[in-house]
């Protein structure tokens, strides 16, 4: 059952889209100031004074990514949307959160893509690839498709957001769950499809948001915390059944000799210091379906 | 840390974060052609240059970590984006020539 609670907004930043944070109090403890932040697309501005339903479960919890509370829904100033009636794809389905969309899925199929696709692991990842890319091929495009796996909400990245202002990605694809970005995608392969072929895209990454679910306290599932090689795996498949080989920085999710992180070491082996780039061959084990047969 | 340049690249990033034991960036050379346990991938190299990512004001740490407490991660994330870049341009010169 989710984790509510009444709150009021004390004190709130502008921000035009993506997400507004906040400092809100509980009804139930009035004086203690907890962080929070709003999904503006999604629930809509804040301003000090407007009552507030909030989502208190990672702060109460300690999450590392989670330090902070999150508007579920805005009382005082968040219940008289029209909604988007030419829209008709649900995104968040089924739960109290869905919402329309119109994703950029296209009729037709253009196949091969005829470019390259990056994958990454973490949305850490995200900015040294990019600003590197840039380095390396200045003036050449690169998107980025966000999928599932960290944070669905797009407006959360905060690099994100900066490299889109200083210019280093060309654009943002929400895909499957996750939503708000500047275009919205139901399939990783639609998003890789529509901004590689449609929007011009010289390049392409794909991965999660930023905070990876349950790193820690699922860490000894194979298919959990290290199941980030089964997203990325995911991801590359997407892209080699639209006809790109996948390319992923290598070093990760290799247990450390010390036992006390998750993170990777062995992936460069010795060739290490970052002077490598490995992509799989295939995406993943087993037959796999080629969508230009 | 087990990488075998793990010093070095530690004293050039000393040579920013102000370790007066470094003063050099870090000069690595690859000691073998492809990793004996990279069997199943396509191997490239790369080039990175962490001290001018960590002068770009970018984010430079994860998971708590920074950038000269895991150079491998962020050295690999650059060598990601330079080898897609090489790719982009190796891609779109082959639309060009077709």
């Amino acid at each position: 059952m989710l984790k509510l609670r009444r709150a009021r907004v004390l004190d709130a930043e502008s921000a035009p889209k993506g997400e507004q944070r906040l400092e809100i109090e509980l009804s139930d403890a009035p004086g203690a100031r907890r962080a929070a932040v709003s999904d503006v697309g999604l629930v809509g501005h804040a301003e000090p004074g407007d009552e507030l339903i909030v989502n208190v479960e990672a702060l109460d919890l300690g999450l590392g990514s989670g330090g902070f509370d999150i508007v579920h829904v805005n009382l005082t100033r968040g219940l008289s949307s029209p909604g988007a009636p030419d829209a008709n794809v649900m995104k968040l389905n089924y739960t109290s959160l869905q919402h329309t969309v119109t994703p950029v899925e296209e009729a037709e199929l253009s196949l091969p893509l005829q470019r390259p696709v990056g994958v990454l692991a973490l949305h850490g990842q995200l900015a040294a690839v990019a600003w590197a890319f840039a380095q390396a091929a200045p003036g050449k495009r690169l998107g980025f498709v966000q999928s599932e796996g960290g944070a669905l909400a797009g407006g959360h990245s905060r690099t994100l957001r900066e490299l889109r202002e200083r210019g280093l990605l060309a654009g943002h694809t929400t895909a499957g769950a996750a939503f708000g970005g500047e275009l919205e995608a139901i399939t990783t392969a639609g998003a890789l499809h529509h901004g590689l072929r449609t929007l011009g895209w010289d390049a392409a990454l794909c991965g999660p948001g930023p905070g990876i679910v349950g790193p820690w306290r699922s860490r000894g599932a194979r298919l959990g915390a290290r199941g980030a090689r089964a997203r990325r795996a995911d991801a590359a498949r997407a892209a080699d059944v639209l006809g790109r080989r996948a390319r992923a920085p290598s070093r990760h999710l290799t247990p450390h000799a010390d036992g006390a992180r998750s993170a990777a070491r062995a992936g460069l082996g010795r060739a290490a210091g970052g002077h490598a780039l490995a992509g799989r061959r295939r995406a993943a084990r087993g037959p796999r379906r080629d969508l230009r047969r | 840390m087990r990488s075998p340049v793990g010093a070095e690249l530690r004293a050039g990033l000393g040579a920013i974060f102000g370790d007066d034991s470094a003063s050099a960036r870090p000069a690595l050379e690859l000691d073998v052609e492809r990793p004996v346990r990279i069997t199943r991938h396509d191997w490239r190299r790369a080039s990175v240059d962490l001290p001018a990512y960590a002068a770009s004001g970018l984010p430079r740490s994860t998971m708590g970590r920074g950038l000269a407490e895991d150079p491998l991660f962020f050295g690999a994330a650059l060598a990601g984006g330079t080898a897609l870049a090489e790719l982009a341009l190796a891609a779109a010169a082959e639309v060009e020539a077709a």
